[in-house]
């Protein structure tokens, strides 16, 4: 803001050179042709401007869902807190149940952030999980919710007979990119608009697929490090 | 005597006739001024990217109209000084006239040309959006509002104004005595980066504000009408007294 008067005059100063100079003439363009182009320039600004209107929902993408900061962690607290019932059915991704023996073996192949598999026990034995994944989150700027572009991990369970074992591996964690395309009018000319405008995208929350496993009452669970249990009746 | 008196109305009309097809310049700079803009604005003025809990990459680009808007307000503010200079000054000698109707013809042209800018600098916007749809993909934006685009209209038209007057005010005293711009350029640096108020705002600053904090249109309105016209004022009183032609 300081320098923009020193801007100001070099470009006076500029613009005093080139009247002086005489090479100035060779760049005039005839007077009918220099019509004819400003027309066509100003018939394509009309156009555009037309078919941004008429076209403005497919060239518009859909605004950004907004979460309140309460909702932020939300599942998160309720998985903590064990109050799985009360987490809304729209943030699970999928609900199986497998068999079981004696044993089950936790694993994680992904290199990155260990997952964290909450573990409820049965009061009963029967020999069956009930496991419930829930949709990762995904939040930019505080406020805009991209979960939904997020993938989901998904589970491999495996049951080993000879040896009374269950085996669960995490799949890889795959690393989302997601893009955003913004665009921005002039800051002068919202100047009385009220407009505000989109902001840069300059933070970004996630937590990955959280893992809720309902187990039998006496199942024993090994775990290689690559995952966090939390046990929620503990 | 005269058979025919001439108003100076009719004077102004045909020197602004005239005039208009005698700068084709200014037209033609206005175009190239704008198609760098576009060319140069077309890809994204900004982007970044960053990562968290090595599971999100977000990456972004914005796309922004500002380079046109600033391209096209010095290109204003141009116009206005060149207007004012010695090449048009002499040009005039072709043309029946007195200073008056000189600067006013000049003004009506500055008045058009104020409001062609301001209508390609407000139009620039959805060329670019359409644009960067065809390129790319949608992006993510305000959705078009007719009443919003008038309303941007008429805030390019008036900075169009004011920096046009500005440029003008400029040229004219730079006409009256050279060294006056060394005087207004140490000026400049006297108020504009030394001298503040007591709120710790230079002069600079507290100009820069007056018009760009305003938030009423009718107001900002008010205040660029008034100050281009005493700009306008100030030019034709400075350059009453200078010789025909040199």
């Amino acid at each position: 803001m300081t320098f923009l008067p020193v801007f100001i005059i070099i470009i006076i100063g500029l613009a005093f050179q080139f009247t002086r100079s005489k090479w100035i003439v060779k760049f005039s363009m005839p007077t009918k042709w220099s019509f004819i182009s400003l027309t066509v320039y100003a018939s394509i600004l009309l156009l555009a401007t037309v078919v941004v209107s008429v076209m403005d929902d497919r060239i518009t993408a859909p605004p950004l869902e907004k979460i309140s900061e309460d909702e932020l962690f939300k599942v998160d607290e309720l998985l903590y807190n064990g109050q799985i019932s009360e987490i809304d059915s729209s943030q699970i991704s999928s609900k199986e149940v497998h068999e079981v023996n004696d044993n089950l073996d936790i694993s994680s192949s992904s290199d990155y952030v260990p997952n964290t598999i909450f573990i409820e026990r049965k009061t009963e034995n029967d020999g069956l999980v009930e496991e419930t994944i829930f949709k990762p989150l995904g939040i930019v700027n505080n406020n805009n919710n991209v979960s939904n572009r997020l993938p989901t991990q998904r589970t491999t369970w495996h049951t080993n007979t000879k040896k009374g074992s269950t085996t669960l591996v995490i799949n890889k964690q795959v690393i989302k990119e997601i893009s955003f395309i913004s665009y921005k009018d002039a800051y002068l000319l919202n100047q009385f608009t009220g407009i505000e405008q989109l902001s840069n995208f300059s933070s970004s929350l996630s937590r990955i697929t959280a893992i809720y496993l309902r187990v039998p009452k006496d199942l024993v669970i090994h775990t290689n490090g690559s995952v966090d249990l939390v046990y929620i009746d503990e | 005597m005269y058979l025919v008196e001439p108003s100076l109305s009719d004077v102004v009309k045909k020197q602004i006739s005239f005039k208009f097809k005698a700068y084709p310049s200014i037209w033609t700079s206005l175009l190239v001024v704008q198609l760098l803009a576009l060319a140069l604005g077309v890809g994204p003025f900004s982007s970044g990217s960053m990562s968290s809990d090595d599971m999100l990459v977000i990456s972004h680009s914005e796309i922004s109209s500002d380079l046109t808007s600033v391209f096209t307000i010095i290109w204003a503010m141009l116009t206005g000084f060149l207007l004012a200079t010695t090449a048009y000054f002499n040009e005039a000698f072709a043309f029946t006239t007195n200073r008056i109707s000189h600067h006013l013809s000049n003004i009506f042209i500055l008045l058009f040309a104020s409001t062609i800018a301001g209508v390609f600098v407000t139009l620039t916007g959805p060329l670019l959006k359409l644009v960067t749809f065809l390129r790319l993909d949608s992006l993510y934006s305000e959705p078009f509002d007719l009443s919003v685009l008038l309303l941007q209209l008429g805030t390019a038209v008036f900075y169009m104004l004011l920096f046009s007057a500005f440029g003008y005010l400029l040229g004219s005293l730079f006409q009256r005595v050279i060294w006056i711009i060394l005087l207004i350029i140490m000026l400049f640096l006297f108020f504009f980066f030394i001298f503040g108020s007591t709120s710790g705002q230079t002069i600079f600053e507290q100009i820069v504000q007056f018009f760009f904090s305003e938030h009423s249109f009718p107001l900002f309105v008010g205040k660029v009408s008034l100050t281009a016209l005493l700009f306008f004022a100030i030019s034709i009183v400075t350059t009453q007294k200078i010789e025909v032609r040199k």
